[in-house]
Formats: C-alpha cells, structure tokens, sequence
C-alpha cells in the first residue's frame, strides 16, 4: 500500500496521464481509479458555517485504525455537480441537516474526481499538500 | 462521520449489505446478520462527540417496496413492521458502539427525513424486467400493448385504482368500436354484437413500474399471418393516433369509423386529460408489419379533443317529420310527437328560446316537427343513449 510515486504518476496511463499528481501517501495502490478524470468545474460539498480544513478529511482521515471495505472510496470525498442534490441530501439525512452547501471551482491541480454513488454524486480524491478548502465559499 | 457497526450485541455479527445512500460515507444502508436478519440503517448524528444511527427491522418483502421506489424511506423508518426500533451510536470518546432498544413512538421526528418524497430511485433488479415487446407479441402470438401512464405526483408502481379503470375501460371501448367498424358492421346505436367484443377483447397479463405500466394482450390468438379482429382494431387506432390533432386528417378519419368511434375515441381521450395522465403506448403485434409506438403528454391530448370536438358533428342529425303533437310543456320545455310513418313516439326538450311561453300550439293536431337529434354513446356494452331538440313546429 501507499501512494504512487510521481516518477509512476508520469508515465501511468489514463486521463491525467502526463501529468504530475502528488497523492497523499495512505491513497492504496490503484488509487484514484485510473478512469477518474481530472476535477474540473462547479462542485458543492456540505461543511461547517466555513469551510475548513477539517471539513475535507477524507473517511480514511477521520479514522485511520479502520478496516474499510473499499479503502479508495473512504479516502475521497463527496461532493455534488449539482446544488439540488446538494441541497436534498442535506435535507434527506438528519445528520447532515445542520451542514452548510459550500461551492467551488475546482481544476486538475486540486485532484481527480469520478461519479460513484447517485445522481450528481462525485467522489473527489485531492492532491497532495492541496488546500482544497481555500476554493470553496458558502452558498446556502 | 465515521462508520461503525456494533460488535457482540443481541444483534449478532452484522455487515454492510447494501449501500443506496452515499455522502462521507454510507448514509442510507441495510445490514444483515448471519441469520439473515436484515435491518434498514439511517445515519441520524454526526458531532464531535458522536455518531448515530437508527436501525429498523424490515422484511425482504417490505425492502423490495423501498428498493422499487413504492415506498418512501421516511414511511419505513416511521412506520416500521416492529414496534421497536434501535438507536445506535458511537461514542467518539470510548469508541464505543451503544445498542439501545426503543419504542417505534418515542422516535424522534428530527432523527426522520425532512423530504416526504425520498423514493430511491427504482433500481433495475428491484423492478422486472421486460422484455422486448415485439417479442413477447410474437411468442404470445396475440396483439400485445403497453400502456406507460404517468400519473403525476404518485410514486412509480402506483396509480389511482379510480383512473386506471376508467382509462382502460375507455381503451377497450374504443377498441370494440373500432372493431365494430373496421368488420364493416358499424351501427350507430344499440348494442355492439357480443362476437365483436369478444374478438376485440383486450386483457390486462402485467403491470410494471413506468410510472405506472400496464401490458394488455388480445384475449385471441392470432390467424396463421398474425391477423385478428384485435389487430385490425388496433391498425385503425393507430392510425387515429398518427393523425395526431390534426383536423384534416382526423376528421376524415373519423367520418370514416362512424360516430361511435368518434364518440369512443373523445371518451378515451377525455378520461386520460381527466386522469392528468400523460400516455405511451406500445404496440406489437404477430402481424409482421403492424406495430407502432405513441408518446402523448397532456397538452396533445388537449389538442386532439379540441380537434375532435370541432370534427365530431357526425352523432348529432337533424330531421323534419310529419305528425301528430301529443303534448308540449313551454313551461317545463318539453314534448311529445307521433311518428306516424314509423308508429313510434318521440320525445325530448324543447330548442332554448325557440318557444316563447305565450306561444299556442294545438294538441293532437298535425305538425311538421323539425328536430335535432343527438346520439350519445356510453357503457361498457356500446349502448346509446339519444337526446332530441325540437327546433321548430309549423302546423302541417
């Protein structure tokens, strides 16, 4: 396990082939998923009354010790392309009912990103020593 | 959040059976045990101090009804099969998962989804498949449709039991009507023959979520080409509902079926506006080269009544006949006259504003009645029912 080196990010083939991407060490092997293009666009995450860092630690952050039964998955983060399905989790799930949306614009610095899950539901796996949370401003 | 299950409790060895909810991890999720217990889980509490849960037992039947979008997510957790519930949670401090057992009343609102119509969305193995329709009319051999209509407002897999009998009363009328007149024997009135409605029979064999599908099949088997009374009838509707809203070719169209058609036609059309139901229909058929498909949403269905309304004068005629007056009311405004070429009493109201009240007419003396009369079909059986205007009386 760990993450692939940027020498093996070079050359490895899919859609951010060519370019570099620094993985955070504990991404598994096979880690984004070479199909992911690279994070493009309007996304919108649920967070706190700001967004901080603590609001973009991943599954696999917030509990390392963890057997998780899909290690890659609990190592992204969701986010939505679309503010209604934002805004119809919130209100779906009581624990995420006190969440804020926060929008932002993401590009392929800040990491790659996948539809996992339903609707505009995305999966975004973020760079190394990235501050993802610098992009992101509170909407609703 | 951070995801746990509870370990050595009355609960027994739990896993992740199915996640349909996924936000930071699983929000939505069944679990089962290793007696196959299944048990749909909401994710209710997130803090620094904890994370919760709230799990309810619920059968594969019932699950099958949430998985298929028949049931909404906020029903099956606040009305649960069991009277009980369980609340589960992670103490973040201990890292501790607590199994508490409550009572079904004591759930706390907040711990419910907010939205009323949280349906998952149908997933394919939770809805039987079909198969394509072409096929299965072949292998029946029979005349086989579907009707996909979309009810607004109502979860897929349900409709209004009211609606769907009145729309698919009103398809198999038209269908026998169209029968009638396509086999040469169109009458204006009196009861479709009963060979002719059993030839045009069309039955329900399924239902399928689309939002609301049913597949009707012939009663009859088709001839040795595919052909059938069915089939002819069905060839004639689908050319009604190519011609769309389209007077020209609609009114000729139904010049050519008869009244009864147009009367059965404006009916099905009406019952479907009625339903605010929008329509597909799906046509197969063994005859290798009939078939067709239809998509009619409510404003096209406003259109084509319109069309038939300005075309369907066709059931109302207007005659003169030489006769006897047996009665006339200008107060009430009705009539009585004797036919007597045809030995029969006509009756019906009088033309508004036709009769001033102090007008006199003479009882039993001889008329010329001019009348206008207006053929309205209705029943299952194809009865009529006539309705008579007399728009003038000269004495003769």
């Amino acid at each position: 396990m760990g993450g692939s080196s940027i020498a093996e990010l070079a050359v490895r083939p899919g859609p951010y082939c060519g370019r570099i991407m620094a993985w955070p060490d504990h991404l598994p092997d096979g880690c984004p998923p070479e199909d992911a293009p690279a994070a493009d666009g309007q996304v919108f995450r649920l967070v706190g009354e700001v967004p901080t860092a603590d609001d973009f630690r991943s599954h696999f952050e917030r509990d390392p010790d963890r057997r998780w039964s899909d290690l890659c998955l609990a190592c992204g983060l969701s986010v939505h392309a679309d503010v209604a399905d934002a805004e119809r989790t919130r209100q779906r799930f009581p624990a995420l009912r006190s969440r804020a949306i926060a929008q932002g614009s993401l590009d392929a610095s800040l990491g790659v990103m996948k539809p996992t899950g339903t609707r505009s539901h995305r999966t975004w796996w973020v760079t190394e020593d990235s501050e993802p949370w610098l992009v992101f401003e509170v909407t609703a | 959040m951070t995801f746990a299950l509870p370990e050595g409790s009355v609960l027994g060895r739990l896993r992740l059976n199915e996640v349909y909810e996924f936000y930071d991890g699983p929000r939505l999720f069944t679990l089962i045990n290793e007696v196959g217990n299944l048990y749909l889980a909401l994710s209710v509490i997130e803090s620094p101090e904890r994370d919760a849960w709230i799990y309810v037992p619920i059968s594969p039947e019932r699950l099958r009804t949430v998985e298929a979008g028949t049931m909404d997510v906020r029903t099956a957790f606040a009305s649960p099969e069991t009277e009980r519930f369980l609340y589960v949670w992670l103490d973040r401090g201990s890292s501790r998962v607590n199994v508490e057992d409550r009572e079904v009343a004591s759930i706390d609102p907040a711990f419910l989804p907010d939205d009323e119509t949280f349906f998952l969305d149908p997933r394919p193995e939770a809805i039987d498949a079909l198969a394509p329709i072409i096929d299965v009319a072949v292998q029946r051999h029979r005349e086989t449709l579907r009707l996909e209509l979309r009810f607004p407002g109502l979860p897929p897999k349900e409709a209004p039991s009211r609606s769907l009998g009145f729309v698919l009363s009103s398809f198999q009328e038209l269908t026998a009507a169209l029968a009638q007149s396509v086999r040469g024997q169109a009458t204006a009135r009196g009861r479709i023959p009963p060979e002719i409605l059993a030839a045009s029979e069309m039955r329900v064999v399924e239902t399928f979520a689309a939002s609301f599908g049913v597949e009707l099949a012939a009663a009859n088997i088709g001839d040795l080409f595919g052909g059938s009374v069915a089939s002819d009838a069905l060839d004639a509707m689908s050319g009604l509902l190519q011609a769309g809203s389209g007077a020209d070719d609609l009114g000729p169209l139904l010049a050519d079926l008869k009244p009864r058609v147009a009367s059965k036609y404006r009916m099905f059309i009406e019952t479907l506006i009625e339903s605010a139901a929008g329509i597909s229909i799906d046509w197969a058929s063994p005859h290798a080269d009939r078939g067709a498909s239809y998509n009619l949403s409510q404003d096209a269905l406003r259109q084509i009544a319109a069309t038939i309304a300005m075309v369907d004068s066709s059931s109302t005629s207007t005659y003169t006949i030489r006769g006897t007056l047996i009665g006339l009311n200008a107060r009430t405004r009705s009539f009585e006259f004797e036919d007597p070429v045809n030995s029969q009493r006509v009756s019906g109201r009088l033309e508004q504003g036709g009769f001033p009240e102090d007008q006199e007419f003479v009882i039993n003396a001889t008329y010329s009645a001019t009348i206008r009369e207006t053929i309205e079909v209705s029943g299952l059986t194809g009865d009529e029912s006539v309705s008579r205007v007399l728009v003038s009386l000269e004495r003769a």
